[in-house]
C-alpha cells in the first residue's frame, strides 16, 4: 500500500460508511473552485476525497480546514456531501485542541454541559414570559459569548432580549425553555458523545414541555432541531420565519437605511430559507441591496464549530466585509448568531486591515429596534 | 410505435420488384443487422463471413453491454434470425479471393470448402469489423511474457470459462485502459467500446470477489451516453480509478509493479498488483484492407474504410460501409444501427438504379 510519513491520520481506518459517502467523486475538482478555503489558502477536497478513496493517509489539517459551509454540496454533480464525510472522519479521530479558538473553551464546554444533570445555561431577560406557553424560545448560546468573547461593542445578550421583545409586541408571552446547547458543534466536530447526551436531554425538555412552537434566533439551533433531532410535530422557527408570520402585527417606523443580507450557511445552504429574511427586511421600510455573492452562493463568514480560526479564515472574514461595504448597504444583517460573533470579532480586531464602516447586526435585534406594538 | 407499416409495404412492394441481390462481406453485428433488414424485405442477400463462425467479433463486444438484462442477447437472435431465412446465404470461412467487376453489378471471386465460385451483387456492404490490437506491440507491458498480464479479451474468455487467475492471494488487479489506442505510436482515435467494456468486467469481478481491489488507470473515462452508469456504478462498488497512463509493468517479489504519474495528484507513484488487464482497442482489419483496395474504396490515413457520404457511403457507387470497419471501431449499438442504416441505404441505391 502506499505509505506516507509526514500525514497522520490513516484513511484505512476510516469505516467504510464515510468512504460511501465520497465514492461516486468523478474529480471534476468543482469543490474545490468554490471552496471559500481553497480561495485564501492550498486546501483541496477534490484532492482530500482522491486521497482518501485510494487509501492514503489524511492530514489533521485534512480534516480540520473545512468550514463545512456546503458550498461544495451546492455545486457536487454527484450530490456528494463532503463536509458530511468531513464530519464522520472527525468522529474517527481525535482533533488536536490547538486546532480550536479560544483555547478549546468552547470544546469543552460541550463535554461539560453534555455531562451536567441540568441545562447548564440560565437565561435572564426583561419582558413578559410564560412558562406555560405553548410557544417556547430558546437563545441558544449568546449569554455564553458575552462570558467569553472578548468583545467591546457587541452585545450578545441583546439577541435574546430583541426576540423576547417582538414576541411581546405581536402579543405573546414565550415559555423561555431551557436547554442545553444544541449540540450543533458538538456534532459537527465529531463529538458524537457529547451530542448524543445532549440531544437526549433536550428532546427530553422539549417533549415535557407542552410546546407546539419552538423559536430560536440562531441558524445553527434551527438547523439542528430540524435536521438532527427527532421532535416529531413540534414547529422549529427561526426568528425570521416567525417575524415574518408575525409583521402585520408590528409597526415601523420610517428609517432612511439601507440593508445587506448575509445568507449564514446552516439557514440557507442547508435549510433552503433564503426568502423569510428577506420579506423581512423588506417589510420594515429600510432599503434592501444583495451582496455580490448571495443565497446559495453566499461565501461563508469563514469559522465554523470554532475551528481554526486563523489567519486564512480571518482573510474569509475580511473578503466578508469588503463584500458588505462594496454596497450601499451601512449595516449587514446576518440571522445567525455565529456569523455575528465572527463578523463583530473581526470588526474589533485589534489589528483591523483596515475600519470597516459597516455594522453588522442580527436579524432580530434590527426588527426589534425598527418596531413597535400596533 | 414508431414504425410504419403502410411505408414498409410499398418499400417491400417496390423492391420485390427489382429481384437484385446484395452481398455482404463480414461477420459482425452490423453485417447481421444489414442482412436480417434486407432479407426481411424480400432481397437476397450473400453473407460472406471469412471467420470460422457468425459474429466472433462481437461476442467478444457484446458483453460489455448486455449488463442491462432487458438487452437481451443481440446477437444470438441476429443469427438465429438468419440462419432461419430463406433469402439468406450464409458463408462461413469464405474470402473473398479476386474482384472481378468493381462497379455495380459486382462481381467477386470467393473461396469457400475448397472451391473457387464467382458471386454477382448489385450492391455490396462492407462490414469487415476490426482486429483487436496486438498488446506485445508495447513490450515495456510484457504482454505474452508476463503471465498474469491480460488483454480484456483474454480475461472476456477466462470470465466466461470461469477460470479467471484469482486465487486466495490475489489482492489488486488494475486495468490500463486505451492500450493502443489514443496514440500515434498504434491507433490514434480511441476505440470507444472499451471504456464501458472494461468497466462492466471490473464490475463482475467485484461482484464475484468484493474484498479484491479493483484500479483502473485512465486518461478519459469514456462510457459515452447511457453508459455512464456502468462508470457510476463501478465507483460506488469501490472500484478505484487513476489518472495516468502506466509506462511499463516491472516484475516484483511474487507481484507485478505497475509505475505510473497519478496526474490528479502530480504524484510519481508504483503500485504492486497480482494481475494486469490491458485495455486494448482495434486496429483496421488487414482483410479489410485488401478488399477495399480491390474494390478502389478510399481509405482513411489510419486504415479503416472512409465515409465519403454520411453515415454508411463509401466512394464508391453502390458499396456501404458499417460498424467498426467504417473509420473506427464502434461499440455494439452503434454497429447495429449503422447496419440499418447501410441496409436502408442500399435499398435506395437499388431503388434509384433500377432499370
Amino acid at each position: 500500500m502506499i505509505e506516507s510519513e509526514k500525514l497522520s491520520i490513516n484513511v484505512k481506518y476510516l469505516d467504510s460508511d464515510s468512504l460511501a459517502i465520497i465514492s461516486e467523486c468523478m474529480q471534476c475538482g468543482i469543490c474545490t473552485s468554490v471552496c471559500p478555503k481553497r480561495h485564501v489558502s492550498k486546501y483541496n477536497p477534490r484532492m482530500i476525497i482522491h486521497s482518501a478513496l485510494l487509501g492514503h493517509a489524511l492530514s489533521m489539517d485534512d480534516l480540520t480546514d473545512c468550514l463545512t459551509c456546503g458550498h461544495c454540496f451546492e455545486q457536487c454533480p454527484q450530490l456528494i456531501d463532503f463536509p458530511n464525510f468531513i464530519r464522520e472522519s472527525r468522529a474517527q479521530v481525535v482533533l488536536n485542541e490547538e486546532n480550536f479558538a479560544h483555547h478549546n473553551i468552547f470544546n469543552l464546554l460541550h463535554i461539560f454541559m453534555s455531562q451536567m444533570t441540568e441545562s447548564g445555561l440560565n437565561f435572564s431577560y426583561d419582558g413578559d414570559i410564560e412558562p406555560k406557553s405553548n410557544i417556547a424560545y430558546f437563545p441558544g448560546c449568546i449569554d455564553l459569548f458575552d462570558r467569553f468573547l472578548d468583545l467591546q461593542k457587541t452585545n450578545f445578550h441583546q439577541i435574546g432580549q430583541s426576540a423576547i421583545n417582538i414576541m411581546n409586541k405581536v402579543g405573546i408571552k414565550p415559555n423561555l425553555i431551557s436547554l442545553k446547547c444544541c449540540g450543533h458543534d458538538a456534532y459537527w466536530t465529531g463529538d458524537n458523545e457529547s451530542f448524543e447526551k445532549m440531544r437526549e436531554y433536550n428532546t427530553q425538555v422539549i417533549k415535557n414541555a407542552d410546546i407546539s412552537t419552538l423559536i430560536v434566533s440562531c441558524a445553527e439551533c434551527y438547523y439542528s432541531f430540524e435536521k438532527l433531532y427527532d421532535l416529531e410535530d413540534i414547529k422549529i422557527q427561526h426568528i425570521a420565519q416567525f417575524i415574518e408570520d408575525h409583521q402585520n402585527s408590528l409597526v415601523f417606523k420610517e428609517e432612511n437605511t439601507t440593508v445587506s443580507y448575509h445568507d449564514a450557511c446552516r439557514l440557507g445552504r442547508f435549510m433552503k430559507e433564503y426568502d423569510s429574511p428577506r420579506n423581512v427586511l423588506k417589510n420594515t421600510g429600510v432599503k434592501m441591496v444583495e451582496l455580490e455573492n448571495n443565497k446559495e452562493n453566499c461565501t461563508c463568514c469563514g469559522v465554523s464549530a470554532w475551528l481554526k480560526c486563523d489567519d486564512r479564515a480571518r482573510a474569509i472574514m475580511l473578503q466578508k466585509l469588503e463584500e458588505a461595504t462594496a454596497t450601499d448597504a451601512s449595516t449587514l444583517v446576518v440571522g445567525c448568531t455565529k456569523c455575528f460573533a465572527h463578523l463583530n470579532c473581526i470588526m474589533e480586531d485589534r489589528e483591523p486591515q483596515h475600519s470597516y464602516q459597516i455594522h453588522i447586526k442580527e436579524i432580530g435585534t434590527l426588527v426589534d429596534e425598527l418596531s413597535s406594538k400596533k | 410505435m414508431g414504425f410504419n407499416y403502410w411505408s414498409l409495404g410499398l418499400i417491400h412492394r417496390e423492391v420485390h420488384e427489382m429481384t437484385r441481390s446484395c452481398l455482404i462481406i463480414g461477420e459482425e453485428i452490423a453485417a447481421l443487422r444489414a442482412a436480417k433488414d434486407l432479407a426481411s424485405l424480400d432481397i437476397p442477400v450473400t453473407l460472406i463471413n471469412p471467420s470460422k463462425e457468425l459474429g466472433e467479433t462481437t461476442q467478444l463486444l457484446q458483453r460489455g453491454f448486455s449488463e442491462q438484462p432487458s438487452n437481451g442477447n443481440i446477437l444470438q437472435s441476429h443469427i438465429k434470425e438468419l440462419q432461419s431465412n430463406s433469402n439468406v446465404t450464409i458463408l462461413n470461412d469464405a474470402q473473398v479471393t479476386k474482384v472481378i467487376k468493381n462497379h455495380s453489378p459486382f462481381e467477386v471471386e470467393i473461396h469457400h470448402n475448397n472451391t473457387s465460385e464467382n458471386l454477382t451483387g448489385d450492391v455490396i456492404i462492407l462490414a469487415t469489423g476490426f482486429e483487436p490490437f496486438d498488446a506485445s506491440n508495447i513490450s515495456s507491458y510484457g504482454y505474452g511474457f508476463l503471465e498474469g498480464v491480460l488483454t480484456i479479451f483474454d480475461l472476456e474468455k477466462a470470465l466466461r470459462e470461469k477460470n479467471l487467475p484469482i486465487n486466495e492471494k490475489t489482492e489488486r488487479i488494475i486495468f490500463i485502459l486505451c492500450v493502443g489506442s489514443r496514440t500515434i505510436q498504434a491507433n490514434p482515435d480511441c476505440s470507444a467500446f472499451c471504456c464501458s467494456y472494461s468497466i462492466n468486467q471490473t464490475l463482475r469481478i467485484k461482484q464475484q470477489f468484493p474484498d479484491i481491489e479493483v484500479v483502473v488507470m485512465y486518461m478519459d473515462i469514456r462510457t459515452i451516453a447511457n453508459q455512464e452508469f456502468l462508470y457510476n456504478k463501478a465507483r460506488k462498488k469501490r472500484v478505484l480509478f487513476i489518472r495516468g497512463r502506466p509506462a511499463a509493468i516491472d516484475q516484483g517479489a511474487g507481484k507485478f509493479i505497475v509505475n505510473y504519474e497519478d496526474s490528479l495528484a502530480e504524484e510519481q507513484e508504483s503500485l504492486p498488483a497480482d494481475l494486469v488487464i490491458l485495455t486494448i482497442g482495434g486496429m483496421p482489419a488487414p482483410a479489410s484492407g485488401k478488399i477495399t483496395t480491390s474494390l478502389g474504396v478510399q481509405q482513411t490515413p489510419n486504415g479503416f474504410i472512409e465515409v465519403t457520404e454520411k453515415p454508411v457511403g463509401t466512394s464508391v457507387p453502390g458499396i456501404f460501409v458499417c460498424g467498426s470497419a467504417a473509420e473506427g471501431v464502434k461499440n455494439v449499438w452503434q454497429s447495429l444501427s449503422e447496419g440499418g442504416a447501410a441496409a436502408m441505404a442500399a435499398i435506395r441505391f437499388l431503388k434509384e438504379t433500377k432499370k
